[in-house]
């Protein structure tokens, strides 16, 4: 195999199975390959431009399975090893004593990403075949997926910030290629730079935190060779160094992963092809932030205080963003907040020291959010593009896959067990109960609720009830012009499939990796996150696990039972939204959004306006008139000593002799 | 005599011409007062020479001389050629410097 150098950073195991990396070896294997996971998509995407529609597919396709069973392979090769591999490539930048190179990670927790990425990246790529057939830029939406899943992988496997840094802003280019993909309509184009912005004001963030963590630690490595990498050492940090760092890589991390108070981009993002909504807007991108987060988590742990704000942020925004979903009528808008306030939990379970826990629930909702965001896909296909979930329902008959999938995703988010959901949402808030963080546990809790109550109103509205649609009703087509006429029917297999494997995941997937707390996939990940055991959090609450267990399978069932009580089968909805059962003005406070877009718009587009004017101002006045300025002193100058020239020759011989005469008395004098 | 006298006749004569050449507008005129200045030259190195006793000096004269008998004659054509194109030689009639 490759014959790059490889470096081995052991593990040596401490008591309790915590552990910390200080050892370093060589090995060789299908570990220092590892680039190639990356590399591959990315030549995919090149190869799939250049060749344009003569490969259609098949290249992106191709690249991405390559890359699934490179992880597949990469995971076989870590498991039973609790080490970290780096393998370095080439040198990137060299600045003194600054390196930084082209350098891959794996770890236990790099694998797991890498699992969930290609996993779910390739089921997107097949259900697209079908979603995006005839398309007039069919193949050049694959190229972008490629783009995308390559920067993904690259943010994933980085061996230092920066590099990691550089699969961060691909992501984010990526994200706004495909948000934008259909840009004729303005709308889309807008939420597309909506997305692109938003996440620059995180990556200012980022970067400062870069700058920061090299000036306190001399590298960007996580790990080098010598034990200095800033995982490595970073306990090191003042409490006041660790508190800023951790506050940075958070507000980094809360743009990618959409936290108050940069969360507003997700929603909109819905206006990218709904494949890209399963893909980058709830299974991969937007659990960037989250792992950053978790792979800088001996930085995080140094700091009670950075934690405690971690865990309230995503608190607040689980809380919020579920509050606005039980108000919302588009059929990815209400999942948008859906994934919102998810990510909300798993951010919170990183503030409340469960870093395996907060995976959990990234890798359980990667596979039960991009199955309903597929499903979703799967109804607006069938529908014509109908967003509105008040023009849907009764779909249950017509599209038997897409409705059994969806019911297993909506019992999975919603908690009930035994589905996926159940355990990473019940483990995080186990968590923060269990560490003391009670307030939060209450308010995690009562989210849950919400969650089970808004994803019943979904699912209800969608899919059960009377029809409230016509077979052959003419529809304006939201991507098309003029109309369409409505004949829903089941989706093509290329699109099905994806849903029955996420199916079956969202049903066992949550069981099989950890079905107690402290179970198989946390202890797979234990090596690589950090040891909380210096936080000096409690370690058990006053209650059980399984009274906290009952206490949340309660709320979910309060929820949907909440949701069917309103929006069941047996409610007449045939009025559509004027029928919504939730009125008043807290309703529609909610439904408003709390009025947080119209917020930011009059503060930064307002200001950022005023500020704008006022430069406008300072520079048509000040800097344009000392440019003027400086051409009339110029012009003047010139008119006055044009004069000079005479066209005379007396006048230069004059001046000529005058000037000699003029030396000679100089010098005379000095000589004198 | 000493060899102030000879040094102030060449610069009685190099003002001369100098002057001359500054206030004078005519063509001929200018011409000449530059080879009263060349003369006031060739005095004195003449001058010089003789006082120090060398030949270098006197040597330069004759270049000095038949230099400027060359110098005349291509003078003088080109002067013969202006009066023929002008009408005139008064150097400040028209100055084509200018501009």
């Amino acid at each position: 195999m490759g014959a790059l150098p490889m470096h081995v950073l052991a593990t040596e195991a401490t008591e309790g199975g915590e552990a910390v990396v200080n050892a370093v070896m060589t090995a060789d294997g299908v570990l220092s390959l590892v680039w190639l996971i990356p590399l591959v998509p990315l030549l995919g995407f090149g190869l799939t431009l250049a060749l344009g529609d003569r490969v259609r597919h098949w290249v992106a396709i191709a690249a991405t399975t390559f890359s699934f069973v490179m992880a597949v392979l990469v995971f076989f090769a870590v498991q039973g090893q609790p080490d970290s591999y780096v393998a370095t490539l080439a040198p990137f930048i060299e600045v003194g004593t600054f390196r930084v190179e082209w350098a891959f990670l794996v770890d236990q927790l790099t694998t797991v990403m890498l699992l969930v990425v290609t996993g779910v990246g390739l089921l997107v790529h097949i259900y697209s075949i079908g979603y995006m057939e005839g398309d007039s830029r069919y193949t050049r939406f694959f190229a972008y997926l490629n783009l995308f899943l390559a920067a993904m992988l690259v943010l994933v496997t980085g061996s230092s910030l920066l590099v990691l840094f550089i699969g961060w802003e691909g992501v984010g280019l990526a994200s706004f290629l495909l948000i934008g993909f259909w840009f004729e309509d303005a709308r889309n184009s807008s939420a597309a730079t909506k997305a692109f912005v938003t996440n620059r004001v995180g990556d200012v963030a980022f970067m400062i935190a870069m700058f920061f963590a090299f000036s306190q630690f001399g590298t960007l490595d996580f790990f080098t060779a010598d034990h200095t990498g800033i995982l490595e050492q970073a306990g090191v940090l003042s409490a006041t160094g660790a508190l800023v760092l951790g506050l940075l890589l958070l507000f980094g991390a809360a743009a990618k992963s959409a936290q108050i108070p940069l969360f507003v981009w997700l929603p909109d993002a819905m206006a990218g092809p709904t494949p890209v909504s399963a893909l980058m807007h709830a299974a991969t991108m937007v659990t960037a932030g989250v792992y950053l987060l978790v792979r800088t988590s001996p930085i995080l742990v140094q700091s009670l205080d950075a934690m405690t704000v971690i865990a309230w942020v995503g608190t607040l925004t689980a809380l919020l963003a579920a509050l606005i979903a039980m108000r919302q009528d588009g059929i990815k808008k209400i999942l948008a907040y859906s994934t919102v306030s998810q990510l909300g939990y798993m951010v919170m379970g990183v503030g409340v020291g469960g870093f395996s826990e907060g995976i959990f629930h990234l890798v359980t909702h990667a596979f039960f959010k991009g199955l309903l965001f597929l499903a979703a896909g799967s109804v607006m296909h069938a529908l014509a593009n109908t967003e509105s979930v008040w023009k849907m329902g009764g779909l249950r008959k017509i599209m038997p896959i897409t409705f059994w999938t969806s019911f297993a995703a909506w019992l999975a988010i919603s908690g009930i067990p035994p589905f996926a959901g159940f355990f990473s949402k019940d483990q995080i808030l186990a968590t923060a109960y269990d560490h003391g963080f009670v307030a939060i546990w209450v308010i995690g809790v009562v989210t849950a609720a919400l969650t089970a109550f808004y994803m019943t109103r979904w699912f209800a509205l969608v899919f059960l009830g009377e029809p409230r649609w016509r077979e052959g009703q003419e529809v304006s087509d939201p991507h098309g012009h003029g109309t369409t006429e409505l004949h829903p029917h089941e989706s093509p297999t290329t699109m099905t499939a994806p849903l029955v494997v996420l199916g079956a995941l969202s049903v066992v997937g949550g069981g099989l990796l950890n079905f107690t707390h402290g179970g198989r996939l946390y202890t797979w990940l234990q090596p690589a996150v950090a040891s909380i055991a210096d936080l000096g959090l409690p370690e058990h609450g006053a209650l059980s696990e399984l009274v906290l267990i009952i206490i949340s399978v309660v709320a979910a069932v309060i929820g949907i039972i909440g949701g069917f009580m309103l929006y069941g089968p047996q409610r007449d909805l045939s009025l559509g939204s004027s029928a919504e059962p939730l009125r008043g003005p807290a309703a529609e406070l909610l439904e408003r959004k709390f009025f947080i877009d119209e917020a930011y718009s009059a503060i930064f587009v307002g200001a950022g306006g005023w500020l704008a004017r006022a430069a406008a101002w300072f520079d048509s006045t000040v800097i344009d008139g000392a440019v003027n300025g400086v051409a009339g002193v110029s012009l003047w100058f010139g008119q006055e000593s044009r004069r000079a020239q005479t066209g005379r020759a007396h006048t230069y011989l004059g001046v000529v002799v005058g000037s000699v005469v003029l030396l000679a008395v100089v010098l005379i004098v000095q000589v004198r | 005599m000493p060899i102030g006298a000879y040094y102030l006749v060449a610069a009685i004569m190099f003002a001369t011409g100098l002057v001359g050449i500054l206030v004078r507008r005519n063509l001929i005129v200018l011409f000449m007062c530059v080879e009263l200045m060349l003369n006031a030259v060739n005095l004195t190195l003449v001058a010089a020479s003789r006082m120090w006793g060398g030949a270098d000096g006197q040597v330069f004269v004759f270049f000095v001389i038949v230099v400027a008998a060359a110098e005349v004659v291509v003078g003088l054509a080109l002067i013969v050629n202006i009066f023929f194109r002008r009408g005139s030689l008064d150097v400040d009639a028209q100055h084509l410097l200018e501009h």
